[in-house]
């Protein structure tokens, strides 16, 4: 993957080389191999390369062949080659052997339509001289990031919010908005941004910008069949055609590449699955990654070591510690470019930079198998909720809480608390968000910590409503999960997990991620899965573990799920972290004026008291919340 | 809630249950059976037929849910 950016004034005044070469300085963490630049009258475009494809002659821009289309591109087309053979079939010339001079020619040949016909992780611009038109466009699901800034006269736009801002004209600004949905949806969902005039390019879509006319369209959306979907097919059918289409994406993913690929393997079934596929594709001894916690609460070394026994790859691990995630954090958050609600990115960062020493380019991982294939708790929880609505006053119902999360009898303390969160929202079976509810409430608590005056104004948001609204006409007759995996696919999927926690912490170490599981074709079969193949009964991803039962050791096929999580407050509070100090200082406080100075105040000196042990989940939201919120404040939005 | 052939439904029941023998734990048995046969045949059970007698390990799930299917 690399960095784009450019600009393109629409008045006609000359793109300004300076500017397209300062934003692309400050992408060189994306691609730190090469850079390129296109200027052309008004338009100008940027390139950071981390070579990955055709080495020697795919640098960019790159244009078609009578120079009329030019595209700056970031990312991988995995089905390059047939799309290539196909265009030649055309009457298409190619002059190098990467998979960007496809889309260039490509998009000549079929337009937007092209878009559908890409198996791929990208964003691009395409540049069309003759009309005189920017078009920007990217990924079904928001792998490869772009934003972009629009005033009616010019066009901005990059792969990092950051490098927009060297343009003088795009305003530096926090928007409470964007603050708004972070604090219901854990991140802000695309075109929503952090910052006042700058919009995210939502996945699946692009939008064309000419002399006279905007105009945007979406080329993919996921969508689920209704509840009542006759399927007739057996798990055993089902099965088999899951290990089918996953082999085929891991393939794709592990043999196009011109670098050495690697993969992670958290201990998990799903990087398991992958890192197990991979080994049909080489006679080498896989190179392999994982993060271990010296927080044993959070680690899963064991299960990792097992699966390097069962696979016998050649496995660096490293180990993180309270004191990494604290100093690691205000890089992290730079990264990120969004408030942070825990610190999970804080290790994905320093396992990239890991990935990176160690001479790798690509990795591949086992993200979006939770989300298509029912793998969260949410998921549970959404069906255990729509159990529970159907009779509501029902005591025995209730019960069912218990096997869901055993641990709640052995907690009687934390037992009353999750029984609020799960039961205080009305359990009305039509709510569109009926799963999802709880978890946005539990977010809003964090708007304790703000100012009066922020409060205020972010309670003037509707959010929840607004991102409803926007559901498929038909999600009220789709069965509940599809309706939790929807929403779960357009916040968190795109908005944390392959941006926060994905592409920002691979991409800060220059190393590209690459997710068999998030293949369109993958991503269409599971949408149309029945939904007890996905949970059954209250078991995640049944299908996934039916179909590689094989192999999987078996204490890793029937471990309980666990979350990908790392330590909290812990991590800031367990000894004093000088940068935690000075930022939540009264003076500080006051002058960021987002955030109530007793609030803070209280909860930090909980923190303290305590060393950030046996913290309340809302309370260590709201920690890490806050101050990754200040260091934003601070080291993105103030002037450096 | 669709009618389906005793042999879907059976089927069905079937893969749920060797998920549970897989899963090796008989705890919560009563309520996950009762979320599964809801869930997945479009039945309503009350309060009084979630007991093991009727959902528990070894009752006959099949019955039940053609039961329902049929009407009172």
């Amino acid at each position: 993957m690399c960095g784009i950016c450019g600009t393109y004034r629409i008045n006609g005044a000359p793109a300004e080389r300076k500017t397209i070469e300062a934003m692309s300085a400050t992408l060189k963490h994306r691609g730190p191999d090469e850079r390129g630049l296109h200027l052309e009258g008004p338009v100008g475009l940027g390139h950071a390369r981390l070579s990955v494809l055709d080495l020697k002659t795919g640098a960019q821009p790159i244009s078609n062949e009578d120079k009329r289309l030019w595209i700056t591109f970031n990312g991988e087309v995995f089905n390059y080659i047939e799309l290539r053979n196909v265009l030649k079939q055309r009457g298409h010339r190619f002059r190098t052997e990467s998979d960007t001079e496809v889309i260039v020619h490509g998009y000549e040949e079929f337009g937007t339509d092209f878009f559908a016909m890409l198996n791929g992780q990208w964003a691009a611009a395409i540049w069309d001289g003759r009309r005189q038109e920017l078009l920007l466009c990217r990924d079904r699901v928001g792998v490869c990031p772009l934003y972009y800034a629009y005033d009616g006269t010019k066009v901005v736009f990059a792969s990092e919010v950051r490098a927009l801002w060297c343009e003088p004209s795009v305003p530096r600004e926090l928007d409470l908005r964007g603050l708004a949905e972070t604090l219901t949806f854990w991140t802000t969902v695309a075109p929503q941004t952090m910052y006042k005039g700058v919009c995210e390019l939502p996945p699946g879509h692009w939008i064309c910008f000419g002399p006279t006319t905007v105009t945007e369209g979406t080329y993919w959306r996921l969508c689920f069949p209704p509840n009542d979907y006759d399927d007739a097919g057996t798990a055993d059918e089902y099965a088999a055609e899951l290990r089918e289409i996953l082999l085929e994406a891991t393939r794709l993913r592990f043999t196009r590449s011109d670098v050495p690929v690697a993969a992670y393997l958290s201990g998990g079934i799903d990087s398991s699955v992958t890192a197990a596929l991979i080994q049909n594709f080489t006679n080498s001894e896989l190179k392999t990654f994982s993060l271990r916690f010296g927080d044993e609460e959070f680690d899963e070394g064991g299960f990792q070591e097992q699966m390097v026994r069962r696979l016998g790859t050649d496995h660096t691990s490293i180990t993180v510690n309270h004191r990494d995630i604290a100093e690691a954090f205000p890089l992290v958050v730079r990264h990120a470019e969004k408030p942070l609600l825990r610190t999970a990115a804080a290790p994905m960062f320093l396992l990239s930079k890991l990935v990176q020493d160690s001479g790798f380019k690509v990795v591949v991982t086992g993200e979006g198998s939770d989300e298509m294939l029912g793998g969260y708790d949410i998921f549970r929880e959404a069906v255990v909720r729509a159990f529970i609505a159907r009779h509501p006053h029902s005591g025995r119902r209730k019960e069912i809480i218990q096997s869901l999360y055993p641990w709640l009898q052995r907690n009687p303390t934390a037992a009353p608390a999750f029984a609020r969160r799960f039961f205080s929202q009305a359990l009305d079976g039509k709510d569109l968000a009926l799963s999802h509810r709880p978890r946005w409430q539990s977010a809003v608590a964090i708007s304790r910590m703000l100012n009066e005056d922020v409060r205020h104004e972010i309670e003037k948001y509707d959010v929840a409503e607004e991102f409803l609204d926007r559901m498929p006409s038909d999600a009220r007759s789709w069965h509940p999960l599809s309706r939790a995996q929807w929403i779960e696919a357009g916040t968190l999927l795109s908005g944390y997990l392959l941006s926060s926690q994905g592409d920002r912490m691979l991409m800060a170490h220059g190393v590209e991620g690459r997710f068999p599981f998030l293949d369109p074709q993958l991503i269409d079969k599971a949408a149309m899965l029945p939904p007890r193949y996905k949970v059954m009964g209250l078991d995640e991803k049944f299908l996934l573990k039916h179909a590689f039962k094989d192999l999987l050791p078996p204490e890793i096929l029937r471990r309980p799920k666990q979350p990908y999580r790392a330590p909290d407050a812990a991590s800031f509070f367990s000894s004093p972290v000088d940068w935690v100090d000075d930022i939540t200082s009264e003076e500080a406080l006051k002058s960021s004026g987002l955030f109530n100075p007793q609030a803070v105040a209280h909860l930090t000196a909980k923190c303290r008291r305590r060393k950030g042990q046996g913290m309340s989940n809302s309370d260590n939201m709201a920690v890490t919340a806050v101050l990754s919120t200040l260091l934003l404040q601070r080291h993105m939005v103030e002037p450096e | 809630m669709k009618k389906l052939p005793k042999k879907v439904v059976k089927r069905r029941i079937d893969e749920f249950l060797a998920m549970r023998r897989r899963r090796d734990t008989t705890s919560g048995t009563v309520l996950e059976t009762a979320l599964f046969l809801e869930d997945v045949f479009g039945i309503e059970l009350d309060d009084t037929e979630l007991n093991v007698e009727k959902l528990g390990e070894g009752a006959d799930l099949t019955g039940v849910v053609l039961e329902k299917m049929e009407g009172p």
